[in-house]
């Protein structure tokens, strides 16, 4: 008899080779980096899809439209701002906005061979709502650090929420949600201890500015920025301890995926649970 | 005849795409909103829904359910003209400032994003399959013959093949698959979609030759920039391509651009004057007629009706056009 868990872990392997095949072009990769392959993405989503009567073959190929929809989605966010420096600079950015819209294409070509006509529909509507959001994060001079985190949280959940409510999962609605916001977060948090800063905590520092803290040095806002994005990691973790403790077996090893994650970044539960 | 006649029989319909236009791409956040109308605002020929519109009528002619076709048609070449001011560093576009030079380069790509599943969503409110599944391979084709377009930049190796299957996935296929949902939309026979969609793809075809023989003969007024501006990007066209079959010109190009001394203006314009001398022009303005032709051996299949003889009047505007 096959284990439960072994399985699971073939067909996602199965679903990353034709994602990684599907994003190999030679002439792209030869100016971009290959794309990012979000793997909690993948196993949430993974989730999400074996609770539906869908067929294998139609499974993977939902998986696969939709991961290539964020990663779509993702590569068109590393666009640069800059003037090109050089011929390869100039390359880059030209290729980056190529990728993005050929990886795009593709989930809707996957999905037209199924007519799955609602999906399309359910995915092109997450994707103007993201890109709203997007928008809103970075257009929109926040007076306060909350509206920046709801609007973080929009970003990552767009998604998720608009799957499970195409199939009816309202259990992992909420899960994946949270979880992905809270990825987002650790990203950020990671981000900022590896460059010293990040957009999130950008975006909070700025908000300190112009707010009651405005006479905080520079260095005083960055660390005042990290210590408003600790608490709200540590207010979303226990979410997710909550929701984790009420779901399935799934769930738990996200659990531990997230303990993980937790570790790799150095943060200490207890100090966050003071601050938070 | 100028577009605006031809377009006479339609005003109505073109009107209320315009309008349907303006709401579609209504967007909560006011700088996508109002990126999303900058665009739209700076106008445009409306070919492609035009020819949505005049497929339609070989079928029931239904303006609620050809409107979606026609919208999302003309929005999703608006959505690639948005990133293609990011691939080309535009600053102007049809004499405004590019999304990306008012704003930035990032909110030109939120804004293409958006705009192009807003056109997706809008074909998917048909619930015909074939619709989705002829969009999706005509976009899919686009974004690869945009990658290939890069690729083959300052290539001098490439032929006269390589540039027709790049103009075809560049041009030609949006124009036929306009076309062709038109037909499918208003339930038009399958030979009738099959005629039509070939009329475009020839249309295309010779829409974009004729785009490429301006960017040599054009005037500033006209093209709203120098002349040579595809040559300055790399991009090698028919009437450039046939100069470099010709005698010894090939080398003689290939050495202008590797020269150091001069600006890329005055390159540019030392290759105008070969391919000008060479024939080019000419020869690529007979394939471009050859394409249209075609196109009009197509239109002959189908029935005589008004709207065959407002396709073939703007095939034949397409052709002669000087911008």
């Amino acid at each position: 008899m096959t284990n439960p868990k072994e399985t699971t872990y073939k067909h996602i392997a199965g679903v990353r080779d034709m994602l990684q095949s599907r994003l190999s072009h030679s002439y792209l990769l030869q100016f971009i980096d290959f794309p990012i392959i979000d793997e909690e993405r993948l196993y949430v989503f993974y989730g999400m899809l074996e609770q539906t009567k869908l067929e294998r073959k139609r499974k993977e190929d939902t998986l696969l439209s939709i991961m290539l929809v964020q990663i779509a989605l993702d590569t068109h966010d590393l666009i640069s701002l800059d003037d090109v420096a050089n011929e390869n600079d100039r390359k880059n950015r030209q290729l980056t906005v190529l990728a993005g819209d050929y990886f795009s294409s593709m989930y809707y070509q996957i999905l037209s061979k199924w007519n799955d006509n609602d999906l399309i529909c359910t995915l092109s509507e997450a994707i103007q709502e993201i890109n709203e959001a997007k928008m809103s994060f970075y257009q929109t001079d926040h007076r306060t650090v909350e509206p920046i985190f709801d609007n973080l949280k929009e970003i990552e959940s767009i998604l998720v929420r608009k799957v499970a409510e195409h199939y009816g999962l309202d259990n992992w609605k909420t899960f994946g949600m949270q979880y992905f916001y809270m990825n987002r977060l650790l990203l950020e948090r990671k981000q900022g201890l590896i460059h010293s800063s990040s957009n999130l905590l950008q975006k909070i520092a700025l908000t300190l500015l112009t707010v009651k803290e405005s006479k905080l040095s520079s260095d005083q806002q960055a660390s005042k920025a990290k210590t408003v994005l600790d608490s709200y990691v540590g207010h979303a973790k226990k979410e997710i301890d909550f929701l984790c403790q009420h779901y399935s077996e799934l769930h738990r090893w996200f659990q531990n995926r997230l303990e993980y994650n937790w570790g790799i970044i150095g943060i200490k539960e207890e100090k966050l649970a003071e601050e938070g | 005849m100028k577009l605006k006649t031809i377009y006479a029989s339609l005003k109505n319909d073109l009107s209320f795409i315009e309008s349907e236009l303006e709401q579609t791409v209504n967007a909560h956040h006011p700088v996508l909103r109002d990126a999303s109308n900058h665009l739209l605002k700076a106008g445009g020929k409306r070919i492609r829904p035009v020819f949505v519109l005049l497929s339609g009528k070989f079928g029931d002619y239904n303006l609620v359910l050809m409107k979606n076709v026609a919208v999302a048609l003309e929005l999703i070449h608006m959505a690639s003209l948005v990133h293609d001011d990011v691939i080309d560093d535009a600053e102007m576009r049809r004499g405004k400032k590019t999304i990306k030079a008012k704003w930035d380069n990032r909110v030109a790509m939120y804004t293409g994003d958006y705009i192009f599943a807003r056109a997706i969503e809008l074909v998917t409110e048909l619930k015909e399959p074939a619709a989705n599944s002829i969009l999706s391979n005509a976009i899919l084709e686009m974004s690869i013959g945009e990658i290939e377009q890069i690729k083959d930049q300052f290539n001098w190796d490439q032929n006269v093949r390589d540039y027709f299957r790049r103009i075809k996935r560049k041009t030609a296929l949006l124009i036929a698959t306009s076309c062709e949902l038109g037909a499918v939309a208003a339930g038009a026979s399958k030979a009738e979609q099959r005629h039509l969609k070939q009329f475009g793809y020839y249309v295309g075809m010779s829409y974009q030759i004729t785009d490429d023989i301006l960017d040599y003969t054009g005037t500033v007024k006209e093209l709203g920039k120098p002349a040579g501006g595809d040559l300055l990007q790399g991009n090698i066209t028919l009437p450039v391509l046939y100069a470099m079959n010709q005698d010894n010109k090939k080398h003689e190009i290939m050495d202008i651009f590797s020269k150091q001394l001069n600006t890329s203006q005055e390159k540019v314009n030392q290759v105008i004057s070969i391919v000008k001398s060479s024939g080019g022009i000419e020869f690529s303005q007979r394939i471009s007629d050859r394409y249209l032709q075609k196109a009009f051996n197509e239109l002959d299949q189908l029935p005589a009706q008004p709207a065959r003889t407002s396709l073939r009047q703007i095939a034949e505007y397409i052709g002669k056009r000087k911008h």
